[in-house]
């Protein structure tokens, strides 16, 4: 059994931690998160599960939004965050992408990393995150061009104070 | 594919990679919480899991305040005891066999400061000793029944309110039934009060609470406690609704939690011979300061940057300590190699090892809870100091003030101390009065910019014509957009 847990254990735990991370922005919680729906997959069981990924990420999104609720400054948090140093512009343009990420609503922001981290289907992503299934392309597209709206603001604040 | 969808995939891809780029903390499977909640069930065995589905009942007489004397101090020790020489070997099992009234480890409370342990007598026998559901039990009874031995300095024991009868009552006599059942790493205590709590106020009720979920978590295994009372819905201590699971995190008073991202810092690795010390309280209050010191020996000099590893954990061992912080030299050797049992709250022990597949040595530090910790790197001797806590009110997760001390009385001139994780190591501070006006502002410079914290040490003058009441701030400001993070406030009465 362990063995079993250990292979699943190895290949989702990181990916998950990341998503949650990127969802909710809090390094703490998204760990939390994502032990948790490993006990509750635990719990239940694989065999009961049908497609684990997305289940655990499911699971662990729903925490992290339940933890958001007493959650402290978001910004504090990631503002803690350490700097990557690959080049100026490229680690700044990820950073306001996974900044930009955070100003969206809660909701937007699973259904955005499980549509393009976890590589989830449009089918998927609506039955899982309770979603009907003709509003996931329009969340999305909303969601994204929020996304380039702001991730352009903060090349411009850039340029400017270049 | 639309131009719209080709540009939306475009940046989708563009954040998958983003978050790809996201360090995380990858704990490793062995300390997973499915695989400890395995290792935990198989440690117990049935027997364990049988007793835990029978939540066992303790019926205590509280008839000994009959004979207290009435000296208003309730649980103030008459004849002191020494808790040194009833300390238990490092890391007892859960089955070592526990001799009638042994010492258990219990917490009191202190003003502004998060609580303190210490062993007093259980007067419990080793059968109901022998189960965590009577550990549990004997704990709160220890407390609630709490007449002999000394406590912690500047500490208080609210525990020993509960279900006092009030002085209009008459009989003097009543009792209190406590009733522990465990799932998981949660504890459910019921509390059969005829009397009630017999606490008063937002700062005895929250006091309580603080004591009764530390003392309560104290088991191994378990993290949260959930208070109630017999036939109501949530315990309610005074006005203070208790109405959900809580652990040491949720009552510790502090505003943010040590990191458990795993600090490394990738400095010189020359080899090098190791020593250490600790204190308690002494740095500031509250706070735990660990300290190894390098000496290079022959090959000499002195590195600003020596090779090191801290993380902090969740203990999963069956030992004293919630959490755990594991410090990694590498090229480095301590001659000891010994574990001490410290007990002094926050830090519980201090293991000291070789790892065993790299030549590195290895310290690890029992903690009682996730309280922010920092690390800092001093020079002359090369110096890593790991510091644990401090007052909740002037910690928060980038900057610690140790001194001033909150509520002390002051000159004019104040030196300020601390460590701060601030960008360009950029730190601000500034005086408000009474009525929350700035009265005097400036800076400071914490030493060292990086992953590890810098110190920093300056003199703060406060106006001529500022008096009283007035509060030391100190933050750093965001490069993003200025604003003020890590605040925290130190309250002082200037003379």
């Amino acid at each position: 059994m362990t063995d079993r847990w250990r292979e699943v254990y190895d290949r989702e735990y990181p990916r998950l931690v990341r998503a949650l991370l990127a969802i909710g922005r809090d390094p703490a919680a998204a760990e939390d998160a994502a032990q948790e729906a490993f006990v509750k997959a635990h719990r239940t069981g694989l065999d009961n599960i049908e497609k684990l990924s997305a289940w655990l990420l499911v699971v662990g999104a729903r925490e992290v939004f339940r933890r958001a609720k007493r959650a402290r400054r978001e910004d504090e948090v990631w503002a803690s965050l350490p700097p990557r140093d690959d080049g100026f512009d490229t680690t700044a343009d990820r950073i306001d992408l996974l900044a930009a990420l955070g100003e969206l609503p809660e909701r937007q922001r699973a259904v955005v990393v499980a549509r393009y981290y976890y590589g989830l289907s449009y089918d998927e992503i609506a039955e899982h995150f309770d979603i009907k299934s003709g509003t996931v392309g329009a969340t999305l597209h909303q969601a994204i061009e929020r996304l380039r709206q702001i991730q352009l603001a903060g090349r411009l604040a850039r340029g400017a104070m270049r | 594919m639309s131009d719209e969808r080709r540009d939306d995939e475009i940046i989708g891809r563009a954040l998958s990679r983003a978050i790809e780029t996201i360090d995380v903390n990858q704990t490793p499977f062995e300390r997973s919480r499915i695989a400890t909640a395995a290792a935990r069930r198989s440690i117990f065995g049935l027997w364990q899991i049988a007793t835990a589905a029978a939540a066992i009942v303790l019926a205590l007489a509280i008839g000994s305040w009959l004979t207290r004397p009435t000296d208003g101090q309730p649980g103030v020790a008459a004849t002191p005891t020494t808790p040194a020489s009833r300390v238990p070997s490092v890391e007892p099992s859960a089955s070592a066999v526990v001799a009638t009234s042994a010492p258990i480890w219990v917490y009191f409370v202190r003003d502004g400061l998060p609580p303190v342990g210490t062993y007093v007598d259980s007067h419990s026998g080793s059968a109901v000793l022998s189960s965590p559901e009577g550990r549990i039990g004997s704990r709160i009874s220890a407390l609630t029944n709490f007449t002999s031995g000394s406590l912690p300095a500047g500490a208080t024991n609210p525990g020993s309110l509960i279900a006092k009868p009030s002085p209009t009552a008459g009989t003097g006599r009543s009792s209190i039934g406590i009733s522990v059942s465990i799932q998981g790493d949660l504890a459910k205590v019921e509390f059969d009060l005829s009397p009630g709590w017999s606490v008063r106020g937002s700062a005895q009720s929250l006091a309580l609470l603080q004591q009764l979920v530390y003392t309560i978590t104290e088991e191994p295994g378990i993290r949260r406690a959930l208070i109630t009372e017999k036939g109501k819905p949530n315990a309610v201590i005074d006005q203070l609704v208790v109405d959900r699971p809580l652990s040491r995190e949720d009552v510790s008073g502090y505003t943010s939690s040590g990191s458990l991202d795993p600090l490394q810092i990738g400095g010189v690795s020359s080899a090098a011979q190791l020593s250490t010390n600790y204190s308690v309280d002494s740095v500031a209050p509250g706070l735990a300061r660990f300290v190894i010191t390098f000496d290079y020996g022959a090959s000499g000099g002195s590195s600003t940057d020596p090779q090191f590893t801290a993380t902090l954990l969740p203990e999963t061992q069956a030992t004293s300590g919630k959490f755990e912080i594991e410090i990694t030299v590498p090229n480095g050797s301590d001659a000891t190699t010994s574990a001490t049992q410290v007990d002094r709250s926050p830090l519980r022990w201090i293991a000291v090892g070789k790892s065993n597949s790299t030549r590195a040595q290895t310290y690890r530090l029992g903690l009682d809870d996730q309280r922010p910790w920092r690390a800092i790197v001093l020079s002359n001797p090369t110096r890593i100091v790991i510091d644990v806590g401090g007052v909740p009110q002037a910690t928060s997760d980038s900057v610690a003030v140790y001194s001033p001390r909150a509520g002390t009385t002051t000159g004019r001139t104040v030196t300020v101390t601390g460590a701060a994780r601030a960008f360009e190591a950029h730190v601000n501070w500034r005086i408000k009065d009474s009525a929350g006006r700035e009265v005097g502002n400036g800076f400071m410079s914490a030493s060292i910019f990086g992953p590890t914290w810098g110190t920093f040490d300056t003199s703060v003058t406060i106006p001529a014509n500022v008096s009283g009441n007035v509060t030391l701030e100190v933050f750093w400001p965001s490069p993003k957009d200025g604003s003020e993070l890590g605040l925290v406030q130190v309250p002082l009465t200037v003379r």
